[in-house]
């Protein structure tokens, strides 16, 4: 067994614990074993082949009427819980692709508490915004 | 066949998604030779010849955009049709199918030699091309909008290993290689841009399916975005090809871009980084050769009439494959290629223009209802 060997299977231990969902988490394991049999047949290539034809998978399923790589497809908002994650304070909006029937999901300024932002809420309310959540505040709680 | 794969209630395909196909089709196998069939012609400046052929492509795209935009729910074969009547339009959409289907087997023979010559010398090639081949089936069978979606996730990789290439490459590249400018004369440079040409007007693919575009009046413009982006990484790999192998290095390599990926490194960290490189660029070669084999079968399903084009897709796979082993030898393969570069870019300018222009002077726009879309059912 040569050391290269040892640090990828180290890695892909501690990798598998960063999947914070765990079905998700067996479905990957059920696929780690068919990329396990192309890589030992055909190498690198047969890796990028198995990983393709997932990619491929993926983009064809829907959910709901929704494509499963929808919130990929486009730099809007929705991105930031995608791709990395934001905090969940900065989710303001709902995802346009869901169509949602209210747009907001939570009024602009939620923690008040912290340093400044009860300042800045009450500044964007004098300057005629929804910052201080009347507006947004009012659609976020009929949303919810 | 609303439950099909690939088939979801949406339909669709964004103006982003248009551009990244399009520059795939544009780049994805071509830029590994590009350099190898325009540097004999016009010298150290060959990169400067694929900036003219895409200024050929970009008016080969905005009217291809303009057809689109005028036949917003048609496919090449129905505006053709539309255009000249049913017998003449079914022709010319036969010679299009004919033209995508050269494309798939020349393409799919290039990424094929790459990949061999790369790192699978003891693999046969056609074990290779069977892969390919599998790929590009479950990816007709899922259909194109499955292809587009997987197109812009890889795309951004893809360029993104070409910016760490083209980094790793600028400290041992010599620009004094790309001197003289003008290369061989501005005559040979802009007979290379017009073989460079016929790499933009494979864009004309986009043609079969740009009825999924979700607003057509940006068809042109997007179609215009992706060859530029397309043709400007193939200038950028062109370029570096010439400062790292130089005129005669390039006339004495298979594939300049593989060899320039050689040539770099990760200081002694990470030996034969190009399989690397190469593994990614494999995934944009899939993703275009898919969206050339989608084209053909739409194509010749419409031809045909037939409503679904899925009982296509294994005949005309099996014909792909067996036009890719047509050429025997590496050489062989740059025949065939310096001989359909030579002669492809005529057929890319005149079917959008003989289209734009039999519909301009019947005065014809819109689709209509008459033409019943094959995906509607």
């Amino acid at each position: 067994m040569s050391p290269i060997m040892v640090i990828v299977v180290a890695v892909t231990g501690l990798a598998s614990f960063t999947i914070p969902h765990y079905p998700t988490g067996l479905a990957i394991r059920l696929l780690r074993f068919l990329l396990l049999f192309l890589s030992a047949a055909l190498g690198l290539f047969g890796l990028m082949a198995g990983l393709m034809a997932i990619a491929l998978h993926l983009g064809a399923l829907t959910s709901f009427g929704i494509p499963y790589l929808e919130p990929l497809m486009k730099p809007r908002p929705s991105l930031r819980d995608a791709v990395w994650r934001s905090a969940v304070f900065t989710f303001n909006k709902r995802p346009e692709y869901a169509e949602p029937l209210d747009q907001v999901r939570q009024k602009k300024f939620i923690r008040t508490w912290a340093p400044g932002v009860a300042e800045m809420a009450r500044k964007e309310s004098r300057e005629g915004g929804d910052g201080g959540g009347e507006d947004g505040g009012e659609k976020g709680s009929r949303g919810r | 066949m609303g439950d099909r794969p690939g088939h979801g209630s949406r339909d669709e395909i964004y103006y982003t998604q248009i551009v990244v196909i399009t520059a795939m089709i544009v780049f994805a196998t071509g830029f590994l030779a590009a350099a190898r069939v325009l540097v004999p012609v016009a010298g150290t400046a060959a990169w400067i010849s694929v900036l003219i052929g895409g200024a050929f492509g970009l008016g080969i795209a905005v009217l291809a955009g303009y057809l689109a935009a005028r036949f917003p729910d048609h496919s090449l074969v129905r505006m053709a049709e539309r255009v000249f009547g049913a017998p003449l339009g079914k022709l010319i959409g036969l010679t299009f199918a004919a033209y995508c289907t050269v494309v798939l087997g020349l393409g799919s023979r290039e990424s094929v030699l790459a990949m061999w010559i790369a790192f699978l010398q003891t693999t046969p090639p056609v074990l290779i091309s069977a892969v390919f081949y599998v790929l590009i089936i479950y990816a007709a069978y899922l259909g194109i909008e499955a292809i587009a979606r997987v197109s812009l996730i890889f795309f951004s990789l893809v360029v993104a290993s070409l910016l760490v290439l083209t980094a790793l490459a600028s400290p041992v590249a010599v620009p004094g290689r790309l001197l003289p400018i003008v290369g061989n004369g501005l005559g040979p440079v802009m007979r290379a841009g017009f073989l460079a040409a016929s790499y933009a007007g494979e864009s004309i693919v986009v043609l079969a399916f740009i009825r999924h575009l979700k607003d057509k009046r940006g068809a042109s413009r997007a179609m215009a975005t992706g060859v530029a982006t397309g043709m400007a990484i193939m200038a950028v790999a062109t370029g570096f090809g010439v400062m790292m192998l130089g005129v005669r290095g390039i006339s004495r390599v298979t594939f300049p871009v593989l060899e320039t990926a050689r040539m770099v490194g990760f200081g002694q960290f990470l030996e034969r980084a190009e399989i690397l490189f190469l593994a990614l660029w494999f995934s944009a070669a899939l993703l275009k050769l898919a969206t050339v084999f989608y084209a053909s079968i739409t194509s010749v399903a419409d031809v045909l009439g037939l409503r679904d084009y899925r009982p296509l897709i294994i005949p005309y796979a099996l014909l792909g494959a067996a036009l890719s082993l047509i050429p025997k030898t590496v050489l062989e393969t740059f025949d065939y290629l310096n001989v359909f570069v030579r002669y492809s870019v005529w057929y890319t300018i005149a079917l959008p223009v003989v289209l734009v222009l039999g519909a301009v002077a019947r005065g014809l726009r819109e689709g209509g209802d008459d033409i019943r879309d094959r995906d509607a059912g």
